[in-house]
């Protein structure tokens, strides 16, 4: 596989750019790294953490999973899940640092109220069985890789969160795109 | 008491209205409903799942909970929950429509979504429902949010985290009552809930004041 960009992306800092159909974005961390995603053509289809819940019917996003659009159409595949064993991703809280998050998108001219929920990644979390959600931060010893194929092409977005109650350290993060 | 607003919507369609900070909406029902809620002049501080989660610490929106906006204003608060002890409402799932209902025949899972591979489906749902009853104050689908799915109960695999709808809801009609914590436009859809044994009953709403 090509390695078409590489960037690091350290604490409190973002990245956005482009992903193309068939292209994997490889997110590598061990801190909480928000994540949301557009598709290009129109910026009102985004990531909705719903649709993607109910889709695999399930909590939380892993390997074989599929991240859906608000329309209800596919948008990536989840290949590989480094973080699968030692923590699960979140797809219940909001932003943990919306004013990076919206920063970095600027040129998409997204206000705060316009911005979708984020995908939570390494951002382990504690539900109970009555429903009760405690942050239990539990990152990775060495930095572990989530690897999504875009199914479209798309505007990815993240914010490497900075260490707090929910993050279990503020580390750099790799972005990294591959052309099969 | 005094009745503002009362309202019987038919199984499988939508319903919006306004109310004054202070107002109780009760819905009566036995059948799923998908709730959303917006500030009257603000439409972007739209209830939001995520940060109402975070707030009360439940995926689930229980008697004293507050469901709260984008920017974490509260936008009601529930009162009564008679469903409390029978079941949940949920907060993980979006909405049902057209489009989920045409990918998951396509796809030869209604048998997992919906208790039942062979059914009519709908030509619309909750998707739908919504879109037009909030058309009059021109929100477009895309601006409408996931809401919440009242007598929506699920159970949560404890290995695998897989999420499976229930047949459980109320044995008779129970009333739910939010009030209003500003003035605010608020929609429902009364769900096809293809899901249930019913599948999908007619839904009142009162909005009343002390």
């Amino acid at each position: 596989m090509n390695v078409i960009c590489e960037e690091t992306v350290s604490p409190q800092k973002g990245w956005v750019g482009n992903v193309d159909k068939g292209q994997i974005l490889r997110i590598t961390g061990r801190s909480v790294i928000d994540f949301n995603a557009f598709k290009r053509d129109d910026i009102r289809e985004y990531f909705d953490t719903a649709r993607t819940r109910i889709y695999n019917l399930n909590m939380y996003p892993t390997k074989g999973h599929r991240l859906f659009s608000k329309q209800n159409n596919p948008m990536m595949r989840v290949l590989e899940d480094g973080f699968a064993g030692i923590g699960l991703h979140d797809l219940q809280s909001g932003h943990g640092c919306a004013e990076g998050m919206l920063s970095i998108l600027s040129s998409l001219n997204i206000n705060y109220l316009d911005l979708p929920d984020p995908m939570g990644l390494f951002r382990n979390l504690d539900i109970s069985q009555d429903g009760r959600i405690r942050p239990k931060p539990k990152g990775p010893p060495e930095p572990v890789a989530i690897d999504l194929e875009a199914e479209i092409n798309l505007i990815c977005a993240i914010m490497n969160c900075p260490a707090s109650e929910t993050s279990a350290s503020g580390a750099d993060a790799t972005i990294t795109i591959l052309q099969p | 008491m005094r009745i503002i607003e009362e309202y019987l919507a038919p199984k499988n369609t939508g319903w919006a209205t306004e109310m004054k900070a202070g107002q109780v909406l009760r819905l009566t029902a036995r059948t799923i409903i998908d709730f959303v809620a917006f500030d009257q002049y603000d439409y972007g501080e739209a209830f939001d799942q995520a940060p109402s989660k975070e707030a009360n610490g439940c995926i689930y929106l229980k008697k004293g909970h507050r469901m709260l906006s984008r920017s974490g204003a509260p936008l009601m608060t529930m009162i009564t929950d008679e469903f409390d002890g029978t079941g949940t409402h949920d907060m993980q799932f979006g909405m049902c429509g057209r489009s989920r209902h045409k990918r998951a025949k396509e796809e030869g899972r209604l048998g997992e979504y919906l208790h039942g591979a062979d059914m009519e489906l709908p030509d619309h749902g909750c998707s739908e429902n919504l879109t037009w009853a909030l058309e009059p104050w021109g929100i477009p689908y895309e601006n409408i949010p996931s809401p919440v799915n009242f007598f929506q109960n699920m159970t949560i695999d404890q290995q695998t985290s897989g999420m499976k709808r229930t047949q459980t809801r109320p044995e008779k009609l129970v009333n739910l009552e939010l009030r209003a914590e500003r003035d605010l436009l608020v929609g429902f859809s009364a769900c096809p809930d293809m899901a249930s044994k019913t599948r999908g009953l007619e839904v009142n709403a009162t909005v009343f004041e002390d």
